[in-house]
């Protein structure tokens, strides 16, 4: 057995994102390390695929972005939840529980 | 989702690519920097700290361009990238690309024409408000009834019809500065204009005020307008002369409506009531037409029920019948087209119904026009698309030969990670780009071809010219860019796919393209016979039509050679009588001939081929008995004794006409092959009697002529009983001048009306045409067809051998080597011309054998359209076969000579 599986699953990055978000506003980076913070390393998250997904996320409406000027004179994006965001993600995590029951049941059963 | 957003982010991305790659690179350098501040903060010097980040992000460059390859704008970029790159190859070959381009725009301009037939015939609207209401309302009882107008003015009061107008047609001859203009006027009930929609260009239309009061005023159309008074807007309120009577000019219709016909333009529209009161047209006994407005919702089944009642209660249901069952015709005269074919139509159903019929696309003279022009248009599309196969294939050779060249450079495009969809997507550039320009191009050639198509038919067919012309309407744009989008994908995904098929080691390493590949010579040779084949069957269907109008136009034998003037002379409607013009007969003769370069005159009622009306006669042979009592009737045709001399109508047995059959001689006929051939039963009828009905004459056979024809030169030849003018003529008002001159007929037209005109005051010339132009006319059908046909077949000729040439080009620069070692061998430069020769003539051979067959059966679905000629004439294919081996050979021409000048020892040092 080599080293645990850091990889997010597939499918549920956006709706990592969307429920990082839906805490406060947040650039790049700070999505990326709360999400490790918050799931305690098991997921790492890949910066190609987070800001793809951002701005994925973002024509789709679920997310506003504004650019804020960081302290040393630099640019930082921002995104924040919109409301159909906000729908997205109610959406997205009542699909994620009937998911997770569903194989939970599968397995029990197997068990 | 939100399709807004995507657009709308897509397109600023598309707007400001340098923006939003700052954007992106911007925030991939926040993060990195954010990633590193961390380390820092955690006491991780910053050198290292930054290096650190910069693992944890991994390759910041590919994690850049994954962002940029998201959204639909990248699809975009990408095509126009492939189109800048396109462009800039094509401009490298301009002469391929010129070739290319020529093709195209041949083939689409060709289809675009075509289709522009198709759509003006069948598909375009009136230009009238709401058309699909419009139908034509026609009563039956047992077959089209008579409806007069008092009998109409009883029907509209019916409140259960919707509005109806009525209207029919008159001759009409106008008074104008250079003499008389004789045309087809409509005469209408005041709804008329209302009901249609139609808008005045100046003054106002005929309302039903007009028809209640009769008042003597007229509408123009805006071409009679722009003919007769220059298009002068102080036309309203002046004053035309029409049959003798004053009429007021009250208004002019606007310049797009052409009338409800196809292919015959309203002129001037006056009021029923006040042509009637003019004696222009004879409100008691002439039938009208109906035209109402049933909006296409209703249930016209109920409202054709509701016409039925009103009908039924107000009219007699006398039927309209014209011709052979009238007892005897008098001879009517007949300025332009007679309107009086659309008489076949009807059921056999003896009660009363009505017939509602869609008008919105326009009515047509007679029933079977479109029937006549869908076989020719059928038969057109079949040519076009042929030719448009055709062109494909030959430019789909070109740009497989063109592929081939640049095997190598896919190969190493390939190594280098592009994908072949990727690969494909460039040469579909190509075409496209090509694709485009061609049609483009294409929409002029097809307005040029259309535009000469309208010179190039005779003055007569003009209203056919005008009705099928056609202004860059949407249908056409739509079906043109249609066709050029599927021949792109015709002529350029095979080869792409097959170009990029590439073998990486074999194509680095070296190997001639494509030299292996048995497959890749087998498709080539496939192509190239099958643009043989295709060019086989439309030089084939090209001599059969173009041998058809010709035979056609000289199915009169010597009458139609180019130096007979024809003319019509009638008595002046100005004065509102006719005088016969019998009696003049013979001064007009001696006064005509006198004209230098006249050789001979002849008067006649209807000269061959030359449409004056028709006068029936019943009669009785003594001695023969009719089948069934059916009663015998024959057309007559009063001439005098020179005109089997001047038409070149051969008297077979017995005699012509001689001043000895004069008034008060007994009375004499020459009879026709086909009425001896009817009545006769084919036994020599001289000396026999023929008895006209009604007392009208009983005359001796004295001589049988040779048939010919009067109306339709496809039509087969009716019976007819020619009369001595002298006895028979005396008493005509309308009478055919026929002059053989030296050299253009047009040129005497002046002089012969002037002759005419001053023997007696009172006589009108009209019609005056050589015979060629009336044989242009009356086949405008056939020269149409043979003119598509002839340049199909020339452009099919002409692509096929591109098509070989490009070929056999190619090949022989692949095998220059081996020639080169043959010569070294021993071989001469014949040998080396056979080489190229032996394959032209195999390809050759093979596109005759394909071909032949496919263009026989071509030939037997268009066999009801051909004349004089089978549809497998020996001749016409063996001529077809044997053009194409000798364009095949001459394609081969530069390729063998070539061949013939390699010189061995460069020929394999290059290798």
């Amino acid at each position: 057995m080599g080293e645990p599986t850091t990889d997010v699953i597939q499918g549920t990055l956006d709706m990592l994102i969307l429920k990082t978000l839906s805490l406060e506003p947040m650039h790049g980076f700070g999505i990326t390390r709360r999400i490790e913070q918050i799931t305690r390393d098991v997921f790492k998250v890949n910066p190609g695929s987070l800001l793809t997904a951002l701005r994925r996320l973002e024509r789709s409406g679920w997310l506003d972005a504004e650019w804020r000027e960081t302290p040393n004179s630099r640019r930082a994006r921002f995104y924040s939840l919109t409301r159909s965001g906000r729908k997205q993600l109610a959406v997205e995590t009542s699909d994620w529980h009937r998911r997770i029951e569903a194989v939970a049941r599968l397995l029990k059963a197997e068990g | 989702m939100s399709p807004w957003r995507q657009l709308h982010q897509g397109l600023r991305r598309l707007l400001d690519r340098a923006g939003t790659d700052r954007d992106i690179a911007d925030e991939m350098a926040d993060y990195l920097e954010r990633a590193a501040a961390e380390h820092v903060a955690a006491g991780v010097p910053a050198e290292e700290a930054r290096r650190a980040a910069h693992l944890e992000v991994g390759n910041a460059g590919a994690a850049i361009e994954s962002i940029r390859e998201y959204g639909w704008e990248n699809a975009v970029e990408h095509a126009g990238r492939d189109l800048r790159v396109a462009v800039r190859r094509l401009r490298r070959t301009p002469w391929f690309s010129a070739v290319v381009v020529a093709t195209l725009a041949i083939v689409i301009g060709a289809n675009t024409a075509i289709f522009g037939l198709v759509y003006s015939i069948f598909l375009r609207r009136l230009p009238l408000p709401h058309p699909s209401s419009l139908v034509a309302v026609r009563p039956m009882h047992g077959g089209p009834v008579i409806v007069t107008y008092p009998e109409f003015v009883q029907l509209r009061r019916n409140p259960g019809i919707p509005l109806t107008a009525a209207y029919g047609f008159a001759g009409m001859m106008i008074a104008t500065a250079s003499g008389t203009e004789s045309l087809w006027g409509d005469v209408v009930t005041g709804d008329y204009f209302n009901l249609l929609g139609v808008r005045p260009l100046l003054g106002r239309l005929l309302t039903p005020a007009d028809e209640a009061s009769a008042a003597p005023v007229v509408v123009l159309s805006a071409q009679l307008w722009q003919r007769l008074m220059g298009g002068d807007s102080s036309a309203v309120g002046r004053a035309l002369n029409i049959n003798g009577h004053s009429f007021t000019v009250v208004g002019v219709m606007e310049p797009s409506f052409a009338g409800l016909y196809f292919a015959h333009r309203v002129q001037v529209a006056m009021p029923i009531t006040a042509a009637g009161a003019a004696h222009i047209y004879d409100l008691a006994n002439y039938y009208l037409d109906f035209i109402a407005r049933v909006p296409s919702g209703a249930n016209r089944a109920h409202v054709a029920q509701l016409y039925q009642s009103a009908f039924s209660a107000c009219c007699q249901t006398t039927p309209a019948s014209i011709g052979a069952d009238a007892a005897s015709t008098e001879p009517r005269i007949s300025p332009e087209d007679p309107p009086y074919g659309d008489t076949s139509y009807g059921s056999a159903n003896p009660n009363w119904h009505v017939d509602l019929t869609d008008a919105s696309r326009g009515l047509t003279w007679s029933t079977d026009f479109r029937d006549e022009y869908r076989q020719v248009l059928i038969g057109l599309l079949a040519g076009v698309t042929i030719l448009t196969l055709l062109a494909c294939a030959n430019i789909a050779t070109l740009m497989l030969a063109r592929a081939a060249a640049r095997r190598r450079e896919f190969a190493v495009c390939a190594s280098l990670g592009a994908s072949r969809g990727r690969l494909v997507r460039q040469l579909l550039a190509e075409s496209l780009v090509l694709g485009i320009i061609g049609s483009v191009v294409g929409m002029v050639v097809a307005r040029l071809a259309t535009v000469g198509l309208v010179h190039n038919l005779p003055a007569a067919a003009a209203t056919l010219q005008e009705a099928v012309t056609w202004h860059g309407d949407g249908a056409i744009l739509a079906f043109t860019t249609l066709t050029t989008l599927a021949c792109t994908m015709f002529f350029g995904l095979w080869p792409a796919k097959r170009a990029t098929r590439v073998d990486l080691l074999s194509s680095l390493q070296g190997h001639r393209p494509g030299s292996a590949s048995r497959r890749s010579w087998v498709a080539d040779n496939v192509l190239v016979v099958s643009q043989l084949a295709f060019a086989l069957v439309l030089v084939a269907s090209a001599a059969l039509f173009v041998a058809t109008l010709r035979n056609l136009a000289g199915g009169l034998g010597g009458y139609g050679a180019p130096n007979v003037l024809l003319a019509q002379i009638s008595g002046d409607e100005r004065q509102g009588v006719r005088p016969a013009v019998g009696p003049f007969a013979e001064d007009i003769v001696r006064t005509t001939s006198a004209i230098p370069g006249v050789t001979s005159v002849s008067i006649a009622f209807s000269a061959p081929a030359f449409y004056n009306g028709e006068w029936t006669r019943q009669f009785a042979l003594p001695g023969e008995v009719a089948p069934q009592g059916a009663r015998w009737s024959s057309r007559i045709n009063p001439v005098d004794e020179q005109f089997f001399n001047v038409t070149h109508v051969a008297v077979l047995t017995g005699r012509g006409f001689s001043s000895a059959d004069r008034q008060g001689s007994s009375p004499v006929a020459v009879v026709s092959q086909a009425f001896v051939r009817s009545y006769f039963g084919g036994r020599d009828p001289i000396g026999r009697s023929i008895v006209f009905a009604g007392g009208q004459g009983t005359v001796t056979i004295v001589g049988v002529a040779a048939d010919t024809k009067y109306d339709n030169l496809r039509s087969a030849p009716v019976p007819m009983v020619y009369l001595p003018f002298a006895q028979f003529g005396s008493g005509l008002q309308l009478i055919t001048l026929i002059a053989r001159v030296n050299g253009n007929p047009a040129a005497y037209a002046v002089a012969v009306g002037k002759r005419v005109m001053a023997v007696a005051s009172n006589l009108t010339v009209s019609k005056v045409s050589s015979l060629e132009g009336v044989f242009a006319s009356s086949l405008s059908r056939e020269r149409l067809v043979a003119i598509f046909a002839a340049l199909f077949g020339l452009v099919a000729l002409v692509l096929s051998a591109i098509g070989l040439y490009g070929l056999l080009t190619y090949r022989t620069a692949r095998r220059t080597a081996e020639i080169g070692m043959r010569m070294a061998l021993g071989a001469s430069s014949t040998d080396a011309v056979w080489l190229v020769l032996r394959q032209t003539l195999r390809l050759a051979v093979c596109g005759v054998a394909v071909g032949t067959p496919l263009a026989l059966g071509v030939a037997r679905l268009v066999r009801s359209q051909l004349y004089g000629v089978t549809a497998a004439d020996p001749w016409v294919f063996g001529g077809t076969g044997a053009v194409l081996v000798l364009a095949a050979i001459t394609a081969s021409m530069v390729p063998a000579w070539r061949a013939a000048r390699v010189d061995p020892i460069i020929a394999l040092r290059a290798d």
